[in-house]
């Protein structure tokens, strides 16, 4: 009977019974894809796309066998394996001896940066660590060697490739910071940073991954994807630095450049076992960029470099910071140059803290504090202990978090809500992302503040409690904490002058390395290197001893949660952790960089044990104890052998 | 509930005006005790003293023979006589005999080495810190509330050897370009009684151009030092907020990012307030020692002296509010003087004024306004400023609404009743926007290869006393430099002439109210004193500085 019913219809009947359902699927289909993707799954194909077959083109560019008898590779180009010697001997020298290679006619710019290319798509390949190649990186190398045979004059740079953090402008280029939405919007004007450093002979060869946003400390998104952490592939490099970070930890670039909002810079380092230093907001002064949380209130956005080394970061800030041709480029940074002098033999007054009375440190983080400081003590450096909860009667540390909380949000979150609108989340942002677009709406806002966090105050976390009571319910409200700001600011600039001290020493952050799942749980991380943008205080990472066992053994009964959930988490973010980069933050008065970077220095020199990590070559040397090391270790080792830094 | 509300407003305003009536009297006492102390000294050496110019009575007290004692007495009288005319002191600083004398004693000592500016009175803005001395910011609820600490600035004054000796009137609230307060009356522009000295350096401005101070410090958020000195025919700079430390300032509206106060010297001339700022900037680490987040960036003489010839951008109208033919002609007049010293003088339009004068309000009433109000209904209000704390008193959505049928009539009436910011959304928008339009301002100076700005200090040449409450949106050439925190000054040019009347009479345009509030204020303004403003990027004052001296001396000829 039913097939009688069917062959009763006419062709145009049965054509019509097709075309309904298959139109109600497809506008079912259709709604799924926009809702995923928005109406940039097109932008995202069409520049996945591209992004390959630049990766693709550079491999080959670069690829030993395919510059056999170019003229251009110095030291013999008749076969693969004599140019892979040479790379892979210019990829072995840190950033000072490598400028002086390069000053010195050793090698030539097309030549270094063929290398670092090379090295830098087997890294990205392994750790994803850049967005996209910068297409005129072999003209600009040629472009240098022949304007040198032609003047013989090079700039300070020349030559030195570099990658650049994918949220500084460049000319023809997106600056997406992972949001679908801003594909296919290159930008017109090039960030003065990078210009200068381009003038200075510097080589831009590829833009590096950041969280979708910045606003986060995990750089992953939908568009790129997420970076891992060289170390532990498991883990993240941090961000919004993370992908410069990890491309340099790696050895893929001669240094790296970044943006530090709340810790954009410093944690990256931190995880990754590099130097770098957030100036003062307006010793280096940046523009075009896109800066993660346009008008922000009292935050200091700043901008710095990763180097291996405080040599080197002296190096390139010295070079930078004041220095009339940057003036011409950004007329808005500070003509004071880094001059200060400050003698060789002082001995220093070296303020300390473990606890910044908000969240405590794991194990690991702690000890780099207590042994740096307890070094620095034996060299005859006099050392204080500060409190933060002394600073200011008026603002204990939860107060002063909850400052920088809405500091960070002035509008509660309103132009977050309105930046992911339209996007597909970050699968490791997704829970940050919907908080904060849950308490746009008032109704919820109002029962999270009055119902739910006086409830997570006792029963789950007084941090969490913290993070989500932060709120500018109205305009004096605003105005208020930013006046509070502005006093607490005094207050900790007189607490400094009645300890006299020179610098800070205090932890770099609450725990190495973690799993990408949990920055998007660990918000109240911010705060150890957060309060450092809202006082706009320079603020440096030095990597110091390595975690050990006995750090990740102490996490039981050395590390105590309170029955605090975050806490609990950042118990569990730590575990696994052996082996991996340790650091410290060193902290000064604003415009005091010199300073700060000469405890650096006395901090470089003082660690122990600390490692970087360098590209096997060839077969492994040692077989991996695969039984007992976490599987992300076993990853990075399988392409990076972690050698022993020499000072 | 309006009935309670007034008889509690009564009360307190009785008690207030006890309040201000007693510090009125003391003022009187406090100029008769300065009217004592400079009768001691003979009135010829008075009389030459007072005739010396900055430079001349600095040389003089640096060869000892003019002791600083005399310096200080002179300038009480000179002050005195000022005061009488235009109502510009608020307080006598008596304990700067004190400081004359020590400094006096010092100068016998044989190892002792006199500092640059050794014994020169200053004069202060109330609103700078003194030991000792209130800061009322023209409220009576702030009136007997002493300093307990001179402010970073004032010591460092005094250890540049500058003698301070009187405070200076002010607005009520320091957010108008008159100068009135129920505290200490009315402040009077020194060539016309009728009008105002400006405002919010307003006393300053009086004095300096009465004669009764060689430098005085002032400070700008929106125009304070710059109107004043375009008003009564003075010199002052604003420098771009970080070349002074801020520990220990008098904020208006405590709390709000970008739009920031800064102090600034002024004068009778350009070469005070270069010679002035030469010795503060030289010395600038004693400030960046006690204020770390002052940079260290000191005194640059080679773009100062340079000989290299500068690339001026001008305008004459803005945009957003023409200003009358007399302040047109000032910046034509300026832009041939420096074509005939040699620079390069090229058109600039300062992009979108409308909308940045929206985000300047939305950045100094960055709570829509409710501080400032809330501090006003909590005082005696200046019956001069009253319409504009009437504008305030209206609920911003009011505003808003009301502005779309205003927008209808008068366009730029209706923009400015959305200023006022409505949500925190709103704030966190317009600081982004400020920030976007600093690096797209700057980014046309540089595709201009500009080195300097040039254009009119203000809308008209001083009106009367309660014009500047009407036409608040008259401040668009001087807070757009607050806005983009870049080194401003004024520099006098020229004077309102009979043809300038004339031409207002016949072209001006009368198309809002504003135009017609502006044009019957400035009718029978001839002879008034017309300033031209010149500004530059921050950490560039001394480029600033030049193009004022230059244009000073091809005016004055000296």
């Amino acid at each position: 009977m039913g097939n009688n019913f069917w062959s009763t219809w006419s062709p145009s009947q049965r054509i019509f019974s097709l075309i309904w359902p298959a139109t109600i699927l497809y506008l079912i289909m259709k709604l799924l894809i926009e809702k995923m993707w928005g109406k940039n799954r097109g932008a995202v194909e069409r520049f996945q796309t591209r992004r390959e077959a630049l990766f693709d083109d550079f491999k080959s560019r670069s690829a030993p066998a395919s510059l056999v008898n170019n003229p251009r590779i110095v030291k013999g180009n008749e076969t693969a394996e004599q140019i892979e010697t040479t790379f892979n001997e210019i990829l072995k020298l840190d950033l000072i001896a490598l400028k002086s290679a390069l000053q010195t006619d050793k090698y030539n710019a097309y030549t270094v940066l063929c290398a670092f290319v090379w090295r830098a798509i087997d890294v990205n390949s392994e750790i994803n660590c850049i967005t996209e190649v910068i297409r005129e990186a072999f003209n600009t190398a040629e472009a240098l060697d022949d304007n040198y045979a032609q003047t013989g004059e090079k700039g300070q740079l020349f030559g030195l490739p570099f990658s650049v953090k994918s949220n500084f402008y460049m000319e023809n280029y997106d600056v997406t910071v992972g949001l679908a939405k801003l594909l296919e919007q290159p930008k017109t004007t090039t960030c003065p940073m990078v210009q200068f450093l381009s003038d200075q002979g510097a080589v831009p060869f590829c833009l590096t991954n950041v969280p979708q946003g910045l606003l986060s400390y995990v750089s992953s998104n939908p568009i790129y994807g997420t970076t891992k952490n060289p170390w532990d592939f498991s883990r993240t490099p941090g961000g919004s630095s993370g992908g410069e970070a990890a491309l340099l930890a790696a050895g893929g670039a001669a240094f790296g450049i970044g943006s530090d909002l709340a810790g954009s810079l410093r944690i990256p380092a931190a995880f990754c076992g590099l130097v770098t230093l957030k100036p003062t907001q307006d010793r280096l002064c940046v523009t075009d960029t896109h800066g993660g949380l346009p008008g922000r209130g009292r935050l200091g956005l700043s901008f710095g470099f990763y180097t291996r080394s405080v040599k080197e970061q002296e190096f390139l800030l010295g070079l930078i910071v004041g220095r009339s041709e940057y003036l011409e480029l950004c007329p808005m940074s500070s003509p004071a140059k880094l001059e200060k002098h400050i003698e060789k033999d002082q001995k220093l007054v070296i303020g300390w803290f473990v606890d910044d009375g908000f969240n405590p440190v794991v194990p690991s983080n702690r000890r780099a504090v207590e042994e740096t400081v307890k070094s620095l003590q034996a060299k005859g450096h006099q050392v204080v202990e500060l409190k933060l909860a002394d600073v200011s009667e008026e603002f204990p540390p939860f107060a002063v978090a909850d400052m920088l909380f809405r500091n960070v949000m002035p509008d509660n979150g309103a132009y977050m809500s309105e930046m992911y609108a339209g996007e597909q989340y970050d699968e490791h942002m997704k829970l940050f992302i919907r908080l904060v677009c849950l308490k746009q709406n008032f109704l919820v806002s109002f029962l999270l503040r009055y119902g739910v966090m006086p409830f997570a105050k006792l029963a789950l976390s007084k941090r969490l409690a913290c993070i989500g009571s932060a709120y500018n319910s109205d305009l004096a409200a605003c105005r208020q904490n930013q006046e509070n700001t502005d006093s607490y600011k005094l207050q900790w600039i007189r607490y400094w002058k009645s300890k006299k001290i020179d610098a800070l020493i205090c932890p770099s952050f609450i725990t190495p390395a973690q799993p990408f799942e949990y920055p998007a749980q660990l918000s109240n991380g911010a705060f150890i290197t957060g309060l450092f943008n809202m006082l706009d205080v320079p603020a440096g990472v030095v990597p110091v001893s390595p975690v050990n066992q006995k750090d990740v053994d102490q996490l039981i009964d050395g590390f105590s949660t309170e029955g605090d959930l975050l806490l609990k988490k950042q118990r569990e973010a730590a575990r696994g952790t052996t082996g991996l980069p340790n650091a410290v933050q060193v902290v000064t008065l604003p415009n005091c960089e010199e300073m700060c970077l000469r405890v650096m220095r006395l901090v470089e020199e003082s660690a122990e044990g600390v490692q970087r990590l360098q590209w096997r070559v060839g077969a492994s040397a040692a077989p991996i104890d695969v039984e007992n090391t976490p599987a992300g270790v076993v990853s990075s080792l399988e392409h990076f052998e972690r050698v022993n830094l020499l000072h | 509930f309006y009935v309670h509300f007034s008889n509690n407003r009564k009360k307190l305003i009785e008690r207030l005006e006890i309040v201000a009536q007693r510090r009125r009297d003391d003022l009187s006492k406090n100029v008769e005790q300065a009217r004592k102390a400079a009768d001691k000294l003979d009135t010829q050496r008075r009389d030459w003293i007072g005739s010396l110019d900055f430079e001349q009575l600095r040389d003089e007290l640096q060869r000892g023979h003019v002791t600083c004692v005399e310096a200080i007495r002179a300038y009480f009288h000179k002050a005195i006589l000022a005061h009488e005319k235009t109502n510009a002191v608020t307080c006598f600083i008596l304990d700067a005999e004190r400081q004359a004398e020590e400094l006096d004693e010092q100068a016998k000592l044989p190892y002792y080495v006199k500092p640059p500016l050794f014994g020169v009175p200053l004069s202060l803005k109330e609103c700078l810190k003194v030991k000792g001395y209130d800061t009322t910011r023209g409220f009576v609820q702030d009136a007997y509330h002493p300093a307990t600490e001179d402010s970073i600035q004032v010591e460092h004054y005094k250890k540049l050897g500058l003698i301070p000796f009187c405070q200076t009137n002010v607005p009520q609230s320091l957010l108008s370009y008159n100068c009135s307060n129920p505290l200490f009356g009315t402040t009077t522009n020194p060539y016309d009684s009728t009008r105002t000295c400006g405002g919010s350096s307003g006393g300053e401005g009086a004095l300096i151009g009465a004669g009764g101070s060689l430098i005085g410090i002032g400070t700008d958020v929106g125009g304070s030092v710059r109107i004043p000195c375009h008003f009564t025919g003075t010199a002052g700079i604003k420098p771009s907020k970080m070349r002074f430390a801020h520990r220990g300032g008098g904020a208006s509206v405590p709390g709000k990012p970008l739009i920031d106060a800064n102090d600034g010297p002024m004068a009778k001339d350009v070469k005070t307030n270069v010679e002035f700022l030469r010795n503060v900037w030289g010395d600038i680490d004693f400030q960046s020692d006690r204020d770390p987040y002052c940079p260290p960036v000191h005194w640059n003489e080679s773009v100062y002296s340079s000989e290299k010839k500068l690339r001026v951008g001008y305008y004459i109208d803005d945009g957003w509010f023409t200003p009358t033919p007399a302040l047109q002609r000032a910046v034509l007049e300026s832009k041939k003087h420096l074509e005939a010293a040699g620079h390069t003088v090229i058109p600039f339009y300062p992009p979108r004024l409308p909308s940045v004068m929206q985000l300047y309000f939305r950045a100094v009433c960055l709570d829509g306004g409710q501080y400032v109000l809330n501090k006003l209904l909590k005082d005696i209000i200046e019956p001069t400023i009253r319409f504009q704390v009437t504008l305030w008193m209206v609920p911003v959505w009011i505003q808003r609404i009301l502005s779309y049928p205003v927008s209808l009539v008068f366009p730029r009436m209706g923009m400015l009743m959305q200023s006022l910011t409505r949500d925190t959304f709103e704030l966190r928008e317009a600081y982004a926007d400020i920030e976007a339009y600093r690096e797209e301002f700057v980014g046309l100076m540089m595709k201009d290869n500009l080195d300097v700005i040039l254009c009119p200090a203000s809308i008209m040449p001083a009106p009367q006393h309660d014009i500047p409450s009407k036409v608040v949106s008259g401040v668009s050439y001087t807070c757009l430099y607050n806005l983009l925190d870049f080194g401003a000054g004024v520099v006098p040019v020229t004077a309102v002439s009979k043809s300038d009347e004339e031409k207002l009479i016949n072209e001006y345009p009368e198309t809002d109210k504003w135009y017609q509030i502006t044009k019957k204020a400035t009718l029978g303004a001839v002879g008034m004193p017309i300033g031209v403003q010149v500004a530059a990027p921050p950490y560039r004052e001394e480029a600033v500085l030049r193009t004022m001296r230059e244009i000073e001396i091809a005016v004055t000829g000296k």
